[in-house]
């Protein structure tokens, strides 16, 4: 039986197991590779088969085989490892951390027996090359892998440069990779069945991700200067070089610091996630602390359906989540902006499972929502902290 | 990934097409070093103003009261060599550790060129350079207009080139010269494309940022599309490839856009599938398999659309050539939807479907439809 016709029926099997991987799998170009052993995959969509392993495997199989190490060069592994500075002594080990990620997803396929799971090592399916990357460091068991440098950045001895019609260049690859994306965001509202890893690249590949930890950063800074201008030039006030002899003939202006004020109002009810929550909170405190802000005035409200303490120190220990109850951030936002000072700014941590004020308060509104609860009013800014420790990446 | 060769590349073409240009990059990686280096090789003069230690009058003009009382915006001294050698590159650095005040007066220089009550010569370039905010301390986010005003470029650390510059100096980017009239060729080309590709996803042409983050990078905006047509045909006129265009396109309307702007117009040479069933003689299957898989599936998309008997028939013998070419799976994906589709008057399928038939058997397609 001929390889390339064993090839082209694996080949159709995969199209017809995964409609929206057809472009991806078509892309790639086929080529004997006598002696591999297994199949293998370049940085520029070259397929490798070894013709003894392909007749070893059934028509399933290999078709598996070849979603497997398409898989590898939608998600970009070569990339990815190469950013992690992966070098021939580390391939094996990323190569395994990404035969991980693709592989949970597999599981309705008919892999041949011998592939690795984050299972086998112990790992929560679900997560990224690069966290098994660093978890598989102080694995014990022996690891073997062999995909290619399309897994691992690696140039290996049996991969053929030569062959330069068949590559496919790096800005050919992003835009298969934006047509999968979309067809998968298009077959997921249609209600097809994608793998739930393959479904969360082509979200994050067409809206990459924002780190929470910077847009909170971001968003509180923002808030602080439309309340006071921050650090900024003004006329108002004459400038101190007006005395200079420059100072006669031009208008200077001055340096004004006015100094926000902050509240923050933390939601304790018991459907907060206290790991979460913690983290925003030490966020929102490292931030006030270390930007320009330094000399800011700052209140802390615990709040669930009624206000609890009132301090005007910060902590994340002191914040004690009761069990039980609902919110009312209406209470908590009214309390905040009756402080006196008034705050400029309310920075509110909470899963967004309250009832808001109808009425755009008197100052800027930054919520850390927690969890996938609902928005906030359109008048508050927010940033949503995920619950789970990888979620901000 | 982008490489420092590919992003020095669309730097310069930047310069050359004379539109604003960030250089996003981390303290220490050679951002400076290589303007100043661009610069010496274009023969331009760099005037560097870091735009942190900078006063908002330094930009907007100083405020100088005349002898009659009437007040002037009195132009800064770094002008001066600007308007005397009627071009070069204007370098702001550090311009997100500028005060929003700073960066607001810098609106009007960065697009205009306009600095107190003069114009600076419409020869000049500005190129501007950055830290992320997340590593410069107490750096601002860029606002939102600002940065719709900038082609941003992605700096990154890289070590082989920086050791090749230890030896030999940076290396600088290959520079083209503009033929007359190529650029006024490939303008038009490109500004079709992007027309036509505007209508089909109106969506696509203003789309501002919800989050703080991508608003301080490049987003599609009018002003931005109109940026990157330009950069887009001066850097096709140079004969650049794509992956420079991406980065010049992404870095103006952000990289989602640009690489629906770039899969769309690589749609658009596809043959038209109209024109290929009124003369299937003529057509020639591309080389690689995605795309031949493109053209089939359009070519059975609109037979379905419209399925008769000639039409259907015609669709197969480009199948068969597919067949004939060695692809006989992406072959077989077109003929599976062309058989969903089978117009009245056919009673058997065509002869392609015979040589089709045993990859199909193998791959367990036809097993099922007989189950």
């Amino acid at each position: 039986m001929q390889v390339g016709d064993q090839f082209a029926a694996a080949r159709l099997w995969a199209t017809s197991q995964a409609p929206y991987l057809a472009t991806a799998l078509f892309a790639m170009s086929f080529n004997p590779a006598p002696g591999l052993g297994t199949a293998g995959v370049d940085r520029h969509w070259r397929l490798y088969i070894d013709p003894a392993a392909a007749d070893r495997w059934s028509v399933e199989e290999l078709g598996s085989v070849l979603i497997h190490e398409v898989n590898h060069l939608i998600r970009a592994h070569a990339d990815r490892a190469e950013t992690l500075g992966v070098g021939p002594a580390e391939k094996t080990r990323f190569n395994v951390a990404a035969d991980c990620e693709i592989n949970d997803d597999l599981r309705d396929l008919q892999l041949p027996p011998g592939g690795v799971d984050p299972e086998r090592f112990g790992f929560e399916p679900g997560g990224i090359a690069e966290t098994y990357y660093i978890l598989l460091e102080s694995a014990r068991s022996p690891m073997t892998a062999q995909c290619g440098s399309g897994a691992h950045g690696v140039r290996q001895p049996w991969e053929r440069a030569d062959l330069d019609d068949q590559a496919v260049e790096p800005v050919e690859a992003e835009l298969i990779r934006q047509q999968l994306a979309a067809g998968i965001r298009e077959a997921v509202q249609h209600g097809g069945h994608v793998p739930a890893g393959l479904e969360r690249w082509a979200r994050a590949f067409l809206q990459p991700a924002v780190d929470w930890r910077r847009e909170l950063r971001a968003q509180i800074r923002a808030g602080i200067n439309t309340v006071s201008g921050g650090v900024d030039y003004s006329y108002r006030r004459p400038s101190r070089r007006n005395g200079t002899p420059v100072g006669r003939a031009v208008i200077l202006p001055a340096l004004v610091q006015p100094l926000p004020t902050v509240a923050v109002v933390v939601d304790t009810s018991g459907s907060m996630s206290a790991a979460a929550l913690e983290r925003a909170l030490a966020e929102i405190k490292g931030l006030l602390q270390s930007t320009s802000a330094v000399h800011t005035r700052l209140a802390v409200l615990a709040c669930d359906t009624m206000i609890r303490t009132t301090q005007a120190v910060f902590s994340a220990a002191q914040v004690r989540l009761a069990g039980g109850g609902g919110t009312d951030m209406r209470v908590g936002l009214d309390a905040a902006f009756e402080l006196r000072p008034r705050p400029d700014l309310v920075v509110v941590a909470t899963d967004g499972f309250t009832p808001w004020p109808e009425q755009r308060p008197a100052g800027v509104v930054v919520v850390a929502l927690i969890g996938e609860g609902p928005e906030p009013p359109r008048w508050a800014r927010f940033v949503r902290v995920p619950v789970a420790a990888d979620g901000a990446d | 990934m982008t490489s420092q060769a590919t992003a020095s590349q669309a730097l310069a073409i930047a310069v050359q097409a004379r539109q604003p240009v960030l250089l996003w990059g981390g303290p220490g990686t050679g951002k400076s070093a290589v303007i100043r280096s661009l610069g010496a090789s274009l023969d331009l003069p760099v005037v560097t103003v870091i735009a942190s230690l900078r006063e908002p009058a330094d930009f907007a003009g100083l405020p100088v009261v005349g002898a009659d009382g009437s007040i002037r915006l009195a132009e800064p001294s770094w002008t001066r060599e600007l308007l005397a050698s009627g071009g070069g590159i204007l370098f702001l650095d550090e311009i997100t550790t500028a005060p929003p005040a700073v960066q607001a007066a810098l609106l009007r220089v960065v697009l205009e060129r306009v600095v107190g009550d003069i114009c600076l010569p419409p020869e000049v370039s500005v190129v501007a350079a950055a830290n992320p905010p997340d590593i410069a301390a107490g750096g601002w986010d860029l606002s939102p207009p600002l940065a719709n005003r900038f082609c941003h470029l992605d700096w990154p650390v890289d070590t082989d080139r920086f050791l090749e510059a230890l030896t030999s100096g940076w290396p600088t980017a290959r520079l083209g010269q503009l033929e007359n009239g190529s650029a006024s060729d490939t303008a038009i080309k490109v500004k079709s494309a992007l027309g036509g590709f505007l209508r089909s996803r109106p969506m696509l042409l203003y789309q501002m940022p919800e989050d703080v983050t991508s608003a301080s990078r490049g987003w599609p905006s009018p002003r931005s599309w109109d940026m990157a047509a330009t950069l887009w045909s001066t850097a096709d006129a140079l004969g650049h490839g794509d992956d420079v265009v991406l980065q010049l396109i992404a870095g103006c309307v952000g990289p989602g856009a640009a690489r629906e702007l770039l899969t769309w117009t690589r749609d658009a040479d596809l043959p038209d599938p109209e024109s290929v069933l009124a003369d299937p003689s003529s057509f020639r299957l591309p080389e690689r398999g995605d795309r031949q898989f493109a053209v089939l599936g359009a070519l059975a998309a609109a037979v379905a659309a419209n399925p008769t008997k000639e039409r259907w028939e015609v669709a197969f013998q480009v199948v068969e050539q597919a067949v004939a070419r060695g692809s006989a799976d992406v072959a077989a994906v077109a003929a599976r939807s062309l058989a969903r589709c089978m117009p009245p008057g056919v009673d058997a399928l065509p002869q392609a479907v015979g040589s089709l038939a045993p990859v199909m058997d193998r791959a367990g397609l036809l097993r099922r439809r007989r189950g």
